[in-house]
């Protein structure tokens, strides 16, 4: 843009000591050396932090079940459904035990009768 | 949270009482609770009536000291052939005619246990004593094919 040289913004750092201010920190070095395990101090509070803020899937999520288990409508199937769970397996165990008292029974009637299986 | 404790517990007690009451009554106690659970378990898998079944175990009381006797013979004869077998490595006449008794035992049983099954089976409905005969005979008289006693090794 051609602007005329009074409206022209002031440059911060003037070309004419760039250079050697740009020398003297090319020779800049630091000296100091840093703490023992210093690497590994950051990364630990990196972890620390991170942990501090990181939300808690479980706890939110009971806390979620919690609430919707104090509506009637959930603790009606809620409880509806450990009936069902009650109710099958106590069916199921029930049918096996059945079966296997027959089993038994059957397999003690052939000993009874016959007197190559009886027991001795 | 009260509530909360309640509803969580509840849900517990009722699984409990419903596997409870499922569980006792789709087990057959009654068979066990019977005095000759064998011959209730007989009347309950070949449909028996009260009086059918009465005669079934009458059929039975009059079988089993025959049974006991049998049981004495075998044993009786199981015993001698041991001896004469651990007394030689050659087969003598007395291994012989012990061979020919446990064999004449055994037919004199088979034929015990075949006359108790005929009469069991007549006191059943007629399907039912068919089934009756064929089950026993499978299970005392007839022996497996060789190949169903083979185990693979």
């Amino acid at each position: 843009m051609n602007l005329p040289p009074k409206q022209r913004m002031k440059n911060n750092f003037p070309v004419e000591n760039d250079k050697p201010v740009r020398k003297l920190l090319s020779e800049w070095r630091v000296v100091a050396k840093l703490p023992p395990r210093f690497q590994e101090g950051v990364w630990e509070r990196i972890g620390n932090f991170e942990k501090q803020f990181a939300p808690n899937v479980w706890s939110a999520a009971w806390k979620q079940f919690a609430t919707l288990l104090t509506r009637p409508a959930f603790a009606t199937a809620y409880l509806t459904i450990f009936l069902l769970i009650g109710v099958s397996a106590g069916c199921e165990r029930g049918e096996s035990k059945t079966a296997h008292i027959k089993s038994d029974l059957q397999a003690r009637y052939v000993q009874m009768v016959d007197p190559y299986q009886a027991p001795r | 949270m009260k509530r909360l404790l309640l509803i969580l517990i509840s849900g517990l007690m009722l699984a409990i009482a419903g596997f409870a009451a499922t569980y006792f009554s789709a087990t057959t106690h009654s068979l066990e609770k019977n005095s000759k659970p064998e011959l209730a378990w007989l009347k309950e898998q070949y449909q028996l009536n009260d009086e059918q079944y009465a005669r079934v175990c009458e059929l039975y009381a009059a079988y089993h000291p025959k049974c006991l006797e049998m049981c004495r013979e075998i044993d009786a004869e199981n015993a001698r052939l041991k001896i004469l077998l651990a007394s030689t490595n050659v087969v003598t006449p007395e291994i012989k005619q012990a061979l020919a008794d446990t064999s004449q035992l055994r037919n004199k049983c088979q034929a015990n246990m075949l006359n108790h099954f005929y009469q069991v089976s007549q006191v059943m409905p007629p399907d039912e004593g068919k089934r009756y005969l064929a089950w026993m005979q499978k299970e005392t008289l007839i022996p497996a094919p060789m190949s169903e006693n083979q185990t693979t090794k």
